[in-house]
Protein backbone atom coordinates (compact mmCIF):
# COMPACT_ATOMS: atom_id res chain seq x y z
CA UNK A 1 0.00 0.00 0.00
CA UNK A 2 2.76 2.36 1.01
CA UNK A 3 5.03 1.38 -1.79
CA UNK A 4 2.07 1.67 -4.12
CA UNK A 5 1.60 5.14 -2.99
CA UNK A 6 5.24 6.51 -3.18
CA UNK A 7 5.21 4.42 -6.86
CA UNK A 8 2.19 6.63 -7.89
CA UNK A 9 3.70 10.14 -6.63
CA UNK A 10 6.80 8.96 -8.20
CA UNK A 11 5.30 8.85 -11.74
CA UNK A 12 3.24 11.73 -11.13
CA UNK A 13 6.03 13.60 -10.32
CA UNK A 14 8.36 12.27 -13.49
CA UNK A 15 5.42 13.09 -15.86
CA UNK A 16 4.74 16.29 -14.64
CA UNK A 17 7.84 17.57 -14.08
CA UNK A 18 8.76 18.50 -18.19
CA UNK A 19 5.56 20.30 -17.98
CA UNK A 20 7.42 22.92 -15.66
CA UNK A 21 9.94 23.71 -17.97
CA UNK A 22 8.24 23.16 -21.37
CA UNK A 23 5.83 25.23 -20.20
CA UNK A 24 4.51 28.36 -22.40
CA UNK A 25 4.41 31.47 -21.02
CA UNK A 26 1.31 32.93 -21.19
CA UNK A 27 0.63 37.02 -22.34
CA UNK A 28 0.44 37.96 -19.19
CA UNK A 29 3.67 36.56 -18.01
CA UNK A 30 5.54 37.36 -21.14
CA UNK A 31 3.97 41.41 -20.64
CA UNK A 32 5.21 41.00 -16.94
CA UNK A 33 8.86 40.04 -17.44
CA UNK A 34 9.31 42.91 -20.17
CA UNK A 35 7.81 45.48 -17.50
CA UNK A 36 10.82 44.45 -15.28
CA UNK A 37 13.08 44.82 -18.26
CA UNK A 38 11.48 48.67 -19.12
CA UNK A 39 12.60 51.35 -17.07
CA UNK A 40 10.44 53.90 -15.63
CA UNK A 41 11.71 57.11 -17.24
CA UNK A 42 9.89 59.34 -15.16
CA UNK A 43 10.74 57.52 -11.97
CA UNK A 44 14.15 56.44 -13.44
CA UNK A 45 15.71 54.14 -10.67
CA UNK A 46 12.39 52.13 -10.96
CA UNK A 47 11.14 49.36 -13.62
CA UNK A 48 7.79 50.12 -14.74
CA UNK A 49 6.80 47.18 -13.13
CA UNK A 50 7.07 48.88 -9.33
CA UNK A 51 5.98 52.25 -10.96
CA UNK A 52 2.52 53.63 -10.76
CA UNK A 53 3.94 56.76 -13.18
CA UNK A 54 1.61 57.51 -15.46
CA UNK A 55 3.86 57.00 -18.30
CA UNK A 56 4.28 54.40 -16.93
CA UNK A 57 0.88 52.71 -16.49
CA UNK A 58 0.57 54.03 -20.29
CA UNK A 59 3.78 51.81 -21.49
CA UNK A 60 2.44 49.15 -19.93
CA UNK A 61 -0.82 49.11 -21.86
CA UNK A 62 1.38 49.36 -24.96
CA UNK A 63 3.26 47.02 -24.37
CA UNK A 64 0.44 44.59 -23.44
CA UNK A 65 -1.63 45.47 -26.95
CA UNK A 66 1.63 45.20 -28.77
CA UNK A 67 1.57 41.46 -27.60
CA UNK A 68 -1.58 40.72 -28.38
CA UNK A 69 -0.94 41.86 -31.86
CA UNK A 70 1.93 38.91 -31.81
CA UNK A 71 4.48 41.17 -31.60
CA UNK A 72 7.77 39.28 -30.15
CA UNK A 73 9.81 40.52 -26.75
CA UNK A 74 12.66 41.50 -29.08
CA UNK A 75 10.30 43.16 -31.36
CA UNK A 76 8.80 45.31 -28.48
CA UNK A 77 11.76 46.41 -26.80
CA UNK A 78 13.37 47.34 -30.07
CA UNK A 79 9.75 49.57 -30.87
CA UNK A 80 10.50 50.95 -27.29
CA UNK A 81 14.30 52.07 -27.86
CA UNK A 82 13.47 53.55 -31.05
CA UNK A 83 10.78 55.67 -29.30
CA UNK A 84 13.17 56.55 -25.97
CA UNK A 85 16.79 55.51 -26.91
CA UNK A 86 18.53 52.38 -25.40
CA UNK A 87 18.28 53.88 -21.90
CA UNK A 88 14.79 52.66 -21.21
CA UNK A 89 16.19 49.43 -21.39
CA UNK A 90 17.31 48.19 -17.48
CA UNK A 91 20.16 45.75 -19.85
CA UNK A 92 22.50 48.07 -21.34
CA UNK A 93 22.89 46.86 -25.12
CA UNK A 94 26.52 45.02 -25.78
CA UNK A 95 27.95 47.86 -28.28
CA UNK A 96 31.45 49.42 -28.15
CA UNK A 97 30.40 51.72 -26.08
CA UNK A 98 29.65 49.00 -23.05
CA UNK A 99 32.29 46.56 -23.54
CA UNK A 100 33.99 47.79 -20.42
CA UNK A 101 30.88 47.55 -18.87
CA UNK A 102 30.17 43.79 -19.76
CA UNK A 103 33.91 43.05 -20.19
CA UNK A 104 35.19 44.20 -16.77
CA UNK A 105 34.31 41.74 -14.44
CA UNK A 106 35.68 38.78 -16.88
CA UNK A 107 38.56 40.96 -17.47
CA UNK A 108 39.42 41.39 -12.80
CA UNK A 109 38.75 37.14 -12.57
CA UNK A 110 41.62 36.85 -15.07
CA UNK A 111 43.53 39.17 -13.66
CA UNK A 112 43.00 37.07 -10.26
CA UNK A 113 43.72 33.74 -11.68
CA UNK A 114 46.94 34.84 -13.39
CA UNK A 115 47.90 36.49 -10.01
CA UNK A 116 46.88 33.29 -8.41
CA UNK A 117 49.03 31.25 -11.17
CA UNK A 118 51.49 33.28 -10.75
CA UNK A 119 51.76 33.12 -7.15
CA UNK A 120 51.75 29.79 -6.93
CA UNK A 121 54.38 28.56 -9.39
CA UNK A 122 56.42 30.96 -7.59
CA UNK A 123 55.82 28.91 -4.13
CA UNK A 124 56.60 25.90 -5.84
CA UNK A 125 59.90 27.21 -6.54
CA UNK B 1 62.70 48.48 -7.38
CA UNK B 2 59.95 47.15 -9.83
CA UNK B 3 58.43 45.05 -7.51
CA UNK B 4 57.85 48.17 -5.49
CA UNK B 5 55.47 49.74 -7.94
CA UNK B 6 53.34 47.34 -8.03
CA UNK B 7 52.34 48.08 -4.37
CA UNK B 8 50.65 51.78 -5.53
CA UNK B 9 48.81 49.92 -8.93
CA UNK B 10 45.84 49.55 -6.34
CA UNK B 11 45.86 53.33 -4.76
CA UNK B 12 46.51 54.48 -8.41
CA UNK B 13 43.26 52.42 -9.49
CA UNK B 14 40.96 53.66 -6.63
CA UNK B 15 42.13 57.20 -7.68
CA UNK B 16 41.16 56.76 -11.07
CA UNK B 17 37.98 55.09 -10.54
CA UNK B 18 37.28 58.03 -8.04
CA UNK B 19 37.65 60.85 -10.82
CA UNK B 20 35.73 58.81 -13.13
CA UNK B 21 33.16 58.41 -10.72
CA UNK B 22 33.20 61.85 -9.55
CA UNK B 23 32.75 63.43 -12.84
CA UNK B 24 30.02 60.62 -13.46
CA UNK B 25 27.96 62.31 -10.97
CA UNK B 26 27.41 65.37 -12.77
CA UNK B 27 26.23 63.37 -15.48
CA UNK B 28 22.54 64.36 -15.84
CA UNK B 29 20.87 61.22 -16.46
CA UNK B 30 17.67 63.74 -17.10
CA UNK B 31 18.73 64.82 -20.31
CA UNK B 32 18.90 61.81 -22.56
CA UNK B 33 19.66 62.35 -25.97
CA UNK B 34 16.55 61.61 -28.08
CA UNK B 35 16.29 59.11 -30.60
CA UNK B 36 14.11 61.53 -32.38
CA UNK B 37 16.70 63.78 -33.36
CA UNK B 38 17.12 63.78 -37.00
CA UNK B 39 13.94 61.95 -37.59
CA UNK B 40 11.19 63.34 -39.16
CA UNK B 41 8.40 63.20 -37.28
CA UNK B 42 6.21 59.86 -36.63
CA UNK B 43 3.29 60.08 -38.41
CA UNK B 44 0.04 61.69 -36.72
CA UNK B 45 -3.62 63.24 -37.24
CA UNK B 46 -4.71 64.46 -34.04
CA UNK B 47 -8.18 66.95 -33.81
CA UNK B 48 -7.56 70.38 -32.90
CA UNK B 49 -8.82 72.11 -29.83
CA UNK B 50 -9.26 75.24 -31.11
CA UNK B 51 -12.70 75.14 -32.83
CA UNK B 52 -12.92 75.49 -37.01
CA UNK B 53 -9.52 74.54 -37.33
CA UNK B 54 -8.20 71.03 -39.13
CA UNK B 55 -6.48 68.40 -37.55
CA UNK B 56 -3.32 68.71 -37.19
CA UNK B 57 -0.97 66.21 -38.71
CA UNK B 58 2.58 65.34 -38.94
CA UNK B 59 3.19 66.31 -43.03
CA UNK B 60 2.20 69.30 -41.81
CA UNK B 61 5.39 70.19 -39.67
CA UNK B 62 7.53 67.90 -41.59
CA UNK B 63 6.96 70.43 -44.49
CA UNK B 64 9.99 72.68 -45.86
CA UNK B 65 10.72 75.17 -42.79
CA UNK B 66 11.13 75.55 -39.16
CA UNK B 67 8.29 74.50 -37.01
CA UNK B 68 8.10 73.88 -33.20
CA UNK B 69 5.96 71.75 -31.59
CA UNK B 70 5.13 72.42 -27.88
CA UNK B 71 3.96 69.46 -25.51
CA UNK B 72 2.02 70.96 -22.97
CA UNK B 73 -1.32 70.61 -20.60
CA UNK B 74 -2.99 72.61 -18.30
CA UNK B 75 -2.56 70.81 -15.53
CA UNK B 76 0.77 70.90 -15.76
CA UNK B 77 2.05 73.84 -12.99
CA UNK B 78 5.63 74.02 -15.48
CA UNK B 79 3.30 75.05 -18.71
CA UNK B 80 2.01 77.73 -17.00
CA UNK B 81 5.38 79.16 -16.76
CA UNK B 82 6.41 78.33 -19.79
CA UNK B 83 3.61 79.81 -21.73
CA UNK B 84 4.50 83.21 -21.58
CA UNK B 85 7.91 82.39 -23.03
CA UNK B 86 6.23 80.99 -25.63
CA UNK B 87 4.35 84.11 -25.81
CA UNK B 88 6.95 86.30 -25.99
CA UNK B 89 8.57 84.02 -28.86
CA UNK B 90 5.66 84.13 -30.97
CA UNK B 91 4.96 88.07 -30.34
CA UNK B 92 9.38 88.66 -31.38
CA UNK B 93 9.50 86.07 -34.08
CA UNK B 94 8.22 84.83 -36.68
CA UNK B 95 8.02 81.20 -36.00
CA UNK B 96 5.32 78.66 -36.76
CA UNK B 97 4.62 76.94 -33.32
CA UNK B 98 1.96 74.07 -32.59
CA UNK B 99 1.00 73.03 -29.60
CA UNK B 100 -0.01 69.34 -28.59
CA UNK B 101 -1.98 69.21 -25.66
CA UNK B 102 -1.13 66.07 -23.67
CA UNK B 103 -4.07 63.96 -21.60
CA UNK B 104 -6.08 67.29 -20.69
CA UNK B 105 -9.35 67.96 -20.30
CA UNK B 106 -10.26 69.98 -23.82
CA UNK B 107 -12.31 72.40 -21.54
CA UNK B 108 -9.68 73.12 -19.31
CA UNK B 109 -7.34 73.58 -22.04
CA UNK B 110 -9.43 75.56 -23.39
CA UNK B 111 -9.98 77.85 -20.00
CA UNK B 112 -5.99 77.92 -19.97
CA UNK B 113 -5.38 79.44 -23.50
CA UNK B 114 -8.57 81.95 -22.89
CA UNK B 115 -6.62 83.30 -20.10
CA UNK B 116 -3.25 83.18 -20.96
CA UNK B 117 -3.43 83.52 -25.02
CA UNK B 118 -2.41 81.60 -27.31
CA UNK B 119 0.62 82.00 -28.83
CA UNK B 120 -0.33 78.59 -30.93
CA UNK B 121 -1.00 78.19 -35.05
CA UNK B 122 -3.25 75.15 -34.05
CA UNK B 123 -3.15 72.57 -31.14
CA UNK B 124 -3.70 68.63 -31.16
CA UNK B 125 -5.54 66.89 -28.95
CA UNK B 126 -4.02 64.00 -27.68
CA UNK B 127 -5.94 62.66 -24.97
CA UNK B 128 -4.95 59.28 -24.75
CA UNK B 129 -0.92 60.01 -24.61
CA UNK B 130 -0.16 57.65 -27.31
CA UNK B 131 0.96 60.45 -29.78
CA UNK B 132 3.13 61.70 -27.18
CA UNK B 133 4.57 58.13 -26.81
CA UNK B 134 5.51 57.94 -30.30
CA UNK B 135 7.18 61.35 -30.10
CA UNK B 136 9.03 59.95 -27.17
CA UNK B 137 7.67 62.46 -24.44
CA UNK B 138 8.06 61.66 -20.97
CA UNK B 139 6.60 64.94 -18.99
CA UNK B 140 5.22 67.65 -19.94
CA UNK B 141 6.65 69.95 -21.28
CA UNK B 142 8.80 69.22 -24.10
CA UNK B 143 9.22 71.36 -27.03
CA UNK B 144 10.40 69.88 -30.33
CA UNK B 145 12.09 71.94 -33.24
CA UNK B 146 11.49 70.58 -36.42
CA UNK B 147 13.37 71.76 -39.49
CA UNK B 148 12.42 70.76 -43.10
CA UNK B 149 11.08 67.12 -41.90
CA UNK B 150 13.88 66.65 -39.47
CA UNK B 151 13.87 67.09 -35.86
CA UNK B 152 17.16 69.00 -34.81
CA UNK B 153 16.12 69.92 -31.44
CA UNK B 154 14.38 68.58 -28.55
CA UNK B 155 14.28 70.74 -25.30
CA UNK B 156 12.75 68.54 -22.04
CA UNK B 157 11.10 70.63 -19.35
CA UNK B 158 10.09 74.26 -19.46
CA UNK B 159 11.91 76.71 -21.87
CA UNK B 160 13.37 79.38 -19.31
CA UNK B 161 13.83 82.97 -20.73
CA UNK B 162 17.59 82.39 -20.61
CA UNK B 163 17.45 79.19 -22.72
CA UNK B 164 15.03 81.25 -25.13
CA UNK B 165 17.96 83.68 -25.88
CA UNK B 166 20.83 81.18 -25.54
CA UNK B 167 19.64 77.84 -27.66
CA UNK B 168 15.82 78.73 -29.00
CA UNK B 169 16.16 81.95 -31.09
CA UNK B 170 20.19 80.89 -32.07
CA UNK B 171 18.56 77.84 -33.46
CA UNK B 172 15.61 79.47 -35.17
CA UNK B 173 18.31 82.48 -36.66
CA UNK B 174 20.09 80.05 -37.90
CA UNK B 175 17.76 79.05 -40.69
CA UNK B 176 17.62 82.46 -42.49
Amino acid sequence: MKKSFIFIVFVNFVLYLPGYFIHAQTSDERANNLFKEVRCLVCQGQTIHESNAELAEDLKIIIKEEITKGKSDEDIKQFLVDKYGDWILMTPPFDPYTYVLWLSPAIIILFGFGYIYYKSRKQLK
Amino acid sequence: MPKRIIYYVPILLIIVLSVFFYFSLSNDTSKISSPIIGKPLPEFSLPSLLAGKSNVRSEELNEEGTFILNVWASWCVPCRAEHDILMVLNNLHDVKLYGLNYKDKPSEAVNFINKLGNPFKNIGVDQSGRTAIDLGVYGVPETFIIRDGKVIYKHIGPIHMSELDEIIVPILKDSR
